[in-house]
């Protein structure tokens, strides 16, 4: 476990240190206060443009994050075979991939954190009230992007370090998309079904994971989902990091 | 990099710059004159709710933030113009609605921005499925069918259906049941009061809605009475006297409020004094009394 920890403290601070970090951190936070102007162009209640706006671009970026400063990180291992010199070390395969998946979580991790504070803050400042539910919607999105990170890990350990950012996108995007595309050939048989079908089954789900538009109307959000949400997280995460392993012992370095 | 390269360069660059600029203000200049023909609306491109929603990646409170913003600025950018109809409108707020069916503020405003008293109604039904206890929607929908379509019995439908929702103020009840009389649907009226009477817990309300079932109840008699005295005559009474007169009532009842009931000769019905929807004869005097 030490060396797990070694290994995440040490990609973190790889992490902290990109210059792709910062410069997404920037959009991010442009991108969060330009909901100030965006308030000044809609009718009605102006919160919830901050909280729509903000937790989108929390995601958006969480999910940038992810692909950019992971595929970094894990591309400088595969390509400029540092990975060599690391499992040269007295380190075993499964612990330089937990290694590396917790360093990346925590940097992700704090960065959300920062973000939510952010949106906290300039939610407060439109309704003199801090909304704490808010934070229920950030943490399911944790959870959703801790999926993600592991299906990054998973398509680094077999798949060229250029296509994986791509599939990680993919997965974002299909797992966002199952519900409706099963919902719309659901009246259709055939191929088109089953597809959708199998697509609905062998993605995540993260449509179960994403309450933005309930948290922002002050739908009650019962602690059950919060807690099966973590589970069915930790169960994927889980799941893909020991097919990673499983893959990753049989390569040949 | 030779002088006469680089001099290449800059002349390719300059004609380069030119024609954008030349694209650019040709483009400007038709914009305006297509613009300028009469009936001119500007294209909207909305794609349906299901493929947005699947675009939007269950981002849908932000994609229907977007199409409401989208919304306002149609409106803002023709609400001048004289006769414009909003085609777009009632798609968009539908759109909006769609995607984010609990976004308040699209039915509350957007009801206000729809050009046609119809769409108005459609999208507050609409936001009365997803709003089930919230008593403005049904009101607004009631104040649409009296003001706009001068249709009594809807609007006071809608009134009593506002009068079942919790914190709804005194006067929906209260309007519902004038609007009621009004359309000639005394037992509604009656109904819609009492229902108030028996839930209320104020003492004042309780003894006004209390008189104002004394009343539509006296009127009811009345109007029965005038519809016997006319299957026994053929005709309609000149006044409620000829009742009394004619032995229908042995006498005609007080009104509670201190006015006195009348026959309206222009629709025969029976009618009371202190009603503000109506002009008893010799016109209304200030102390309510006709």
């Amino acid at each position: 476990m030490r060396k797990v920890l070694a290994l995440s403290q040490v990609t973190f601070l790889q992490g902290i240190r990109s210059r792709v970090f910062y410069t997404l951190l920037f959009f991010a936070a442009i991108m969060v206060l330009s909901t100030v102007v965006l308030n000044q162009m809609t009718v009605g209640d102006p919160t919830k443009i901050i909280q729509d706006l903000g937790l989108a671009t929390l995601s958006f970026f969480s999910i940038l994050i992810i692909v950019f400063v992971g595929s970094q990180i894990f591309g400088k291992d595969m390509e400029s075979q540092t990975v060599y010199i690391i499992l040269s070390k007295p380190i075993g395969r499964g612990q330089y991939l937990l290694g590396r998946f917790f360093g990346l979580t925590a940097i992700l991790y704090v960065n959300m954190a920062a973000f939510s504070i952010m949106i906290l803050l300039l939610n407060a400042l439109y309704s003199h009230a801090f909304k704490w539910t808010l934070l229920m919607s950030v943490f399911l999105t944790a959870m959703e992007m801790a999926i993600l990170l592991s299906f990054l890990v998973f398509f680094f350990v077999f798949i060229t370090p250029t296509l994986a950012p791509f599939l990680v996108l993919a997965v974002f995007v299909i797992g966002h998309t199952t519900t409706e595309v099963r919902a719309i050939f659901s009246h259709k048989h055939g191929f088109y079904h089953a597809f959708s079908l199998a697509l609905y089954y062998l993605f995540p789900n993260f449509d179960l994971l994403s309450v933005q538009t309930e948290v922002v109307h002050n739908v009650p959000i019962p602690l059950a989902h919060i807690l099966y949400g973590m589970g069915y997280s930790l169960v994927v995460v889980m799941l893909v990091l020991l097919l990673s392993h499983l893959i990753f012992r049989t390569r040949d370095f | 990099m030779k002088s006469k390269d680089l001099s290449h360069y800059l002349a390719y660059l300059l004609v380069f710059i030119v024609l954008i600029c030349g694209a650019v203000s040709f483009n400007l200049r038709l914009t305006t004159i297509k613009q300028s023909y009469p009936g001119f609306t500007n294209p909207v491109f909305l794609p349906s709710a299901s493929t947005l929603r699947l675009a939007s990646l269950d981002f849908e409170g932000l994609a229907a933030d977007l199409v409401w913003i989208k919304g306002a600025i149609y409106f803002g950018s023709h609400y001048r113009q004289r006769g414009f109809r909003f085609p777009w409108m009632e798609r968009l707020l539908n759109l909006a609605t769609d995607l984010d069916p609990l976004y308040y503020d699209v039915y509350w405003y957007g009801s206000s921005l729809l050009p046609d008293v119809y769409q108005s109604i459609r999208l507050l039904k609409k936001g009365m499925k997803y709003f089930p206890n919230n008593w403005k929607f049904p009101e607004m929908i009631g104040f649409d069918y009296l003001y706009y379509l001068k249709d009594y019995k809807s609007a006071g439908k809608y009134y009593e259906i506002a009068s079942t929702k919790p914190g709804h103020p005194p006067f929906v009840p209260s309007l519902a049941s004038r609007f009621y009389t009004e359309a000639g649907e005394l037992n509604a009226a009656i109904r819609v009061l009492t229902n108030f009477y028996n839930t209320t817990k104020r003492k004042d309300l309780k003894q006004e809605f209390g008189l104002r079932i004394v009343q539509l109840e006296d009127i009811k008699l009345l109007q029965s009475m005038v519809s016997r005295y006319r299957l026994s005559f053929g005709t309609y009474p000149k006044d409620l006297k000829e009742l009394v007169d004619k032995g229908f009532v042995e006498t005609l009842p007080k009104e509670p409020f201190g006015g006195y009931y009348f026959l309206d000769p222009d629709d025969h019905r029976v009618k009371s004094s202190t009603d503000p929807l109506t002009t008893p004869p010799g016109g209304r005097r200030k102390n309510g009394k006709g």
